[in-house]
């Protein structure tokens, strides 16, 4: 009486299990393949295989840097600081005024941050930008992150340096 | 007849049918739930008391953490009751994002209702995996677009916070029309399954007029066959111009309450469909909005959405500061579950189980 039920759902389960050999889905030359119908095994074996991320992803904080001059672009406006719902950013400035003031310090509570992007949005000088880092844990109880942390973060994943745009 | 003493147990919190930190005290008679009493508060953060010293927008972030399951369209009612308040207008094209994304939110909601529920039935993690895999799709969208697939906090009081990236359109529909092959799948696998029959028709009956009196809404209602709809009601945002129907069930047990979830699944693809095709260009956000959020009237508003999970509504309050004078959220899992009791006493225990899953909560909201 419930061979029918079990026999349906056993058939779903074979053409899937076929499905995951014979499909496409996963990772080809650095892109996720989203194609639906392509059908196929969508397990992505963590540590040896890593889905690239998309350009907006919202990693962690990094600060980006002026292309000719090679110093931070922050002017220590603050307005990331008001913007930040937890109370995470710290910034200060030299003695410079307006824009040509320059952020001598800048800590960044990673393990406060809720990766809301509400500081970016709040930048108007293209100082900080979320990168594509989600491989956060550390051994350390209070992970801060000063200015040179996040200009070394920003080295290793602004795509503006390498070539890729971001479109926004 | 033979008496025998009853016995009281403590489902949960941690037990992994409850889908998160809930308690439920049940007085047992034998195998039959006698009484019943939901205890909840284990997950309570204070997001309410939070919000009052956080910015109008820094208050989107924390109604993500409501409904994890679905971000998008909590962040939408938040927005829509700030917007009331603050007399903000909404762009044509943020409207259609928005519907898209609360749309596909509620796909991604119904398909883990379903799968949960035969999680629960003992139909091991086969199809609620099948079902993550659709949701998975719908994910990366969502990441696709604003950088994040659970904590969106993508929809803002005023609009939307960014434009939908390059290629999103032919993507979703492509997605779309993929899941409307995968319901059906679904719905041929599991609706009409012996072993699931057996165990859900006339469990757990929530009759219409007990589910009106506990002021039940969304999936739930429906299934004991009230047509009562939000998005028909009020008609905000733009649902007016989509053309879609409240489809209800009449019976109101266990598997009317499943096969809403498959019949509402339909619903909000066609309604994908249409918003898909007829989406306009422009601007995502208001102009005036961050101004006027940075002086915001001295007012209250009550903004309401039908949310996957049935009436959700924020109430704010604004003393003309920068922050929310008041903030009140209203759940609809925490409302969903009062009838808990009425609908298990007398059932067996095992079905108790079945019933919670039923209804489908999610304990972020519950307990806020
Ligand atoms: S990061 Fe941007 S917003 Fe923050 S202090 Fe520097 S310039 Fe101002
Ligand atoms: S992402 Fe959000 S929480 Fe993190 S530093 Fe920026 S504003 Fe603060």
């Amino acid at each position: 009486m419930y061979f029918q039920g079990l026999a349906k759902g056993l058939s779903v389960t074979l053409k899937h299990f076929i499905q995951s050999y014979t499909g496409k889905t996963g990772i080809e030359d650095g892109e996720r393949i989203t194609e639906p119908s392509l059908g196929g095994m969508f397990t992505v074996e963590y540590p040896d295989e890593k889905l690239p991320m998309y350009p907006r992803f919202r990693g962690a904080l990094m600060h980006l840097r002026d292309p000719e001059t090679g110093e931070a672009n922050c002017t220590a406006c603050g307005l990331c600081i008001t913007a930040c719902p937890q109370d995470c950013l710290t910034v200060e400035g030299d003695d410079g005024k307006g824009k040509d003031r320059r952020a001598e310090a800048f800590t960044y509570g990673l393990s406060e941050c809720i990766f809301c992007g509400l500081c970016v949005e709040a930048c108007n000088f293209e100082a900080i930008e979320m990168s594509s880092d989600y491989e956060l844990s550390s051994s350390e109880r209070e992970i801060v992150w000063d200015l040179e942390r996040l200009l070394a973060q920003g080295d290793k994943y602004d795509r503006r340096q390498s070539g890729e745009d971001e479109e926004k | 007849m033979l008496k025998t003493e009853s016995i009281t147990l403590n489902l949960g919190p941690q037990h992994p049918s409850t889908h998160g930190v809930f308690r439920i005290k049940v007085e047992l008679d034998g195998e039959a739930v006698r009484d019943l009493e939901p205890v909840m508060g284990y997950l309570h953060r204070g997001i309410e008391k939070i919000s009052e010293d956080r910015t109008y927008v820094q208050v989107v972030p924390l109604t993500d953490r409501l409904d994890y399951i679905c971000a998008m369209t909590n962040n939408q009612a938040y927005a829509m009751a700030v917007e009331k308040m603050a007399g903000i207008k909404v762009p044509e094209r943020a409207e259609y994002i928005r519907v898209i994304m609360a749309e596909f939110t509620r796909i991604i909601n119904h398909l883990l209702a379903v799968g949960f529920l035969w999680n629960e039935l003992g139909a091991y993690f086969t199809p609620l995996l099948y079902c993550y895999r659709e949701r998975e799709r719908i994910l990366d969208l969502f990441e696709k677009t604003c950088g994040s697939r659970l904590t969106c906090n993508y929809i803002r009081p005023g609009g939307v916070s960014l434009d939908l990236p390059e290629g999103f359109i032919p993507e979703a529909k492509k997605l779309t029309s993929h899941l409307k092959t995968f319901t059906d799948e679904l719905n041929t696998m599991l609706t009409k399954n012996e072993i699931f029959i057996s165990r859900t028709v006339d469990v757990g009956i929530l009759p219409a007029d007990l589910a009106i009196n506990s002021s039940i809404t969304g999936p739930m209602l429906r299934a004991s066959g009230v047509p009562y709809d939000i998005r028909k009601v009020d008609n905000y945002s733009i649902y007016d111009r989509f053309d879609f129907d409240v489809p209800t069930c009449d019976h109101g047990d266990v598997w009317d309450r499943y096969y809403q979830h498959i019949l509402e699944i339909y619903q909000s693809i066609r309604i994908l469909e249409q918003a898909l095709d007829t989406i306009p260009d422009g601007k995502v956000m208001g102009r005036r909005a961050s101004r006027s959020l940075r002086r915001p009237p001295k007012d209250e508003a009550y903004g309401r959405i039908e949310s996957p999970k049935g009436e959700l509504g924020f109430y704010v309050v604004g003393d003309g500061s920068k922050n929310p004078y008041r903030l009140r959220i209203r759940p609809p899992s925490m409302i969903n579950l009062s009838a808990l009791k009425e609908m298990c006493e007398g059932q067996k225990i095992q079905d108790l189980i079945v019933i919670l899953g039923s209804v489908n909560i999610v304990l972020g909201e519950v307990d806020r």
